[in-house]
């Protein structure tokens, strides 16, 4: 959903500039996903890092198994065993995600910009897949300075059925232990 | 007390005077003595939170006379383990050994480096990388290389060691140090705190579950104050009021610049958020609720510390000022030691989306806290207004009131003074 801002300026979910239509045009969607899971996980990368970066947050859900499990943990967490992450979503969680940021975090517009390197993917299942990614994320405030946000991995389980690939399991180990204000899911 | 005391007087206008810092022509000092007269018209001078000769004046004052938290017991669960932290502007290394904990000065006696450079581990002995002089992890100095070559006469190891300091106390799982060797028991100094810091605890042995640590851009003290506020809970958290979940809220002073906000807790936030909310409702309820009777506790401990039980989450904080505006938080998530795995997840789950640097309250905290200080920086020569609730300010006040953070300054003022 877009919103008119008082200037008149067209903006999206998290405030930032619409861009979805050109790259709408620019994706294209495997025809039989189930034949080709490394299209197809190359297909679910973009379509979560495209709808953060143009704040689609119901594309952002639209990435997720409905009984998923999305968590955000800084590294030294994960060292010492730690349970404590920076987003923690189960099933039904994601959706108050969405709603928490689309209707009651403040926030000055930003946008996301993520950089991926992915590895090799792994069948764990029938139709159940496992791959790992490294990330850099660059966030843009207010239309001013762009600047290096954060670096880590992607650990995800991916579920691909001929119509669609959805991630069951995203676990975004963050680098930094000490972290800022980010609002919406990396 | 100051300026009317914990009354405050009511509203006027009276501005501090303001110095010119010599060294600095475009920044304005501030000196403490102008500050009361501020305080005495429920206003904070902008400069308490920007000026750098002042945030240099409470690290040697406040930061060095009292005692400051410094980590948790849990941090340190067996006999060697250490953490490297601040007390104020002085690092220092936290370490546990055989006949307890101690805190010394995490700077080598040699040439200066900092010897721990870790920010935990767990070791009988630390050496600095330059030299190589090797303290024990409670201080002393064991080993010097060439120690031959030294002079027979003033060399002294027992003289070499990293300083300690004079007092070290644990209380409440909560591992607090002094520099000040008069300074009174940690039981006083904390006085009623210590017995909400046990309802809290119950007495029972707490594990550590994890933990969050973000930068703030702004002053240490706006983040106490931001503990201390119940005003603005229910305005810039939108997401509580509409839910029904901070309701009957009190502001308690406490002695010593102590305060706590407490308000009862919610076992069915569903069914409560339908009759007292705003017709808004989530999918998943469990990040606010718990089956916990009682009252939810946000207890801010002078100076440096905030220990938040809200639904199943016990959350210490440490805060460590890094600079006049950049301030270091560390926030530890605690469960009773007879957890289960289930409520440990949880408890940790409402952390993370709740109360953490991206949760539904964390966050907004951080960027209005962030605005604050960016606002002051501007403006040197204004005020803060928290009149809030001056005119019936007792003991027990309402959630709505600003009367923690005047009883806050109240003590501030009282010890940079001394």
């Amino acid at each position: 959903m877009n919103d008119v801002t008082s200037t008149g300026q067209r903006t999206n979910n998290m405030g930032a500039p619409a861009n979805t239509t050109r790259i709408e045009a620019e994706h294209r969607t495997p025809r039989d996903l189930a034949a080709a899971p490394r299209e197809a996980i190359a297909w679910l990368l973009w379509r979560y890092a495209r709808s953060i970066t143009n704040g689609d947050l119901d594309g952002w859900l639209a990435c997720f198994d409905s009984d998923a499990r999305y968590k955000v943990i800084t590294d030294d967490n994960v060292a010492i065993g730690g349970l404590v992450g920076l987003m923690d979503d189960r099933g039904p969680g994601l959706i108050d995600r969405v709603t928490v940021i689309r209707d009651y975090l403040n926030f000055v517009p930003q946008r996301y910009r993520h950089l991926l390197w992915t590895g090799p993917e792994e069948q764990v299942g029938d139709n159940e897949w496992r791959v790992d990614s490294h990330f850099v994320i660059f966030r843009t405030k207010d239309y001013g300075v762009t600047e290096f946000m954060a670096s880590g991995e992607y650990n995800d389980r991916i579920r691909i059925t001929p119509n669609d690939s959805q991630f069951t399991e995203r676990t975004v180990i963050v680098d930094a232990g000490i972290v800022a204000d980010w609002p919406y899911p990396l | 007390m100051v300026g009317g005391g914990l009354g405050f007087q009511k509203e006027g206008t009276c501005m501090p005077a303001l110095l010119e810092d010599d060294k600095s022509p475009n920044k304005w000092s501030i000196e403490v003595s102008n500050i009361s007269a501020s305080l005495a018209m429920n206003r904070v001078p902008y400069p308490v939170y920007t000026d750098e000769k002042l945030f240099s004046r409470e690290m040697a004052t406040i930061f060095r006379s009292g005692w400051v938290n410094v980590g948790l017991s849990s941090e340190l669960p067996t006999v060697e383990s250490y953490r490297t932290t601040s007390m104020g502007s002085d690092q220092v290394i936290v370490s546990r050994h055989e006949d307890g904990v101690t805190v010394c000065r995490n700077v080598c006696s040699h040439k200066g480096a900092v010897v721990g450079r870790e920010e935990r581990g767990c070791a009988r002995y630390l050496t600095c990388i330059y030299h190589q002089w090797k303290f024990r992890n409670s201080g002393e100095l064991s080993a010097v290389p060439k120690v031959g070559s030294m002079p027979k006469n003033g060399f002294q190891k027992e003289g070499l060691g990293l300083e300690a300091a004079p007092r070290v106390a644990e209380h409440g799982g909560i591992i607090f140090a002094s520099w000040n060797p008069d300074a009174p028991p940690i039981e006083q100094a904390l006085a009623e705190a210590a017995d909400e810091l046990g309802e809290i605890t119950q007495g029972e042995p707490h594990d550590l579950i994890g933990r969050q640590r973000y930068i703030l851009n702004a002053n240490w003290k706006i983040y106490l104050e931001n503990a201390k506020d119940g005003y603005h809970a229910g305005l810039l958290h939108k997401l509580l009021p509409a839910l029904g979940y901070y309701t009957d809220t009190r502001a308690i002073v406490l002695p010593n610049g102590h305060g706590m906000l407490r308000w009862p807790t919610s076992a069915d936030l569903r069914t409560k958020s339908q009759s007292h909310g705003r017709g808004v409702s989530l999918q998943d309820y469990s990040v606010l609720e718990t089956t916990r009777e009682g009252w939810n506790r946000v207890l801010t401990i002078f100076p440096n510390t905030l220990v938040s039980h809200q639904a199943d989450m016990i959350l210490v904080r440490q805060i460590v000022p890094l600079a006049v505006n950049k301030t270091l938080i560390i926030q530890n998530g605690l469960v009773p030691s007879s957890s289960t795995l289930e409520f440990r997840e949880r408890s940790a789950r409402q952390m993370a989306n709740y109360q953490g640097s991206s949760g539904w309250v964390g966050h907004d905290d951080i960027v209005a806290m962030n605005a604050q200080q960016v606002g002051m920086e501007s403006y040197q020569g204004g005020e803060t207004y928290v009149a809030l609730g001056a005119d019936t300010y007792c003991r027990d006040n309402s959630g709505e009131s600003e009367a923690l953070i005047r009883s806050f300054y109240d003590h501030w003022l009282r010890t940079m003074g001394e």
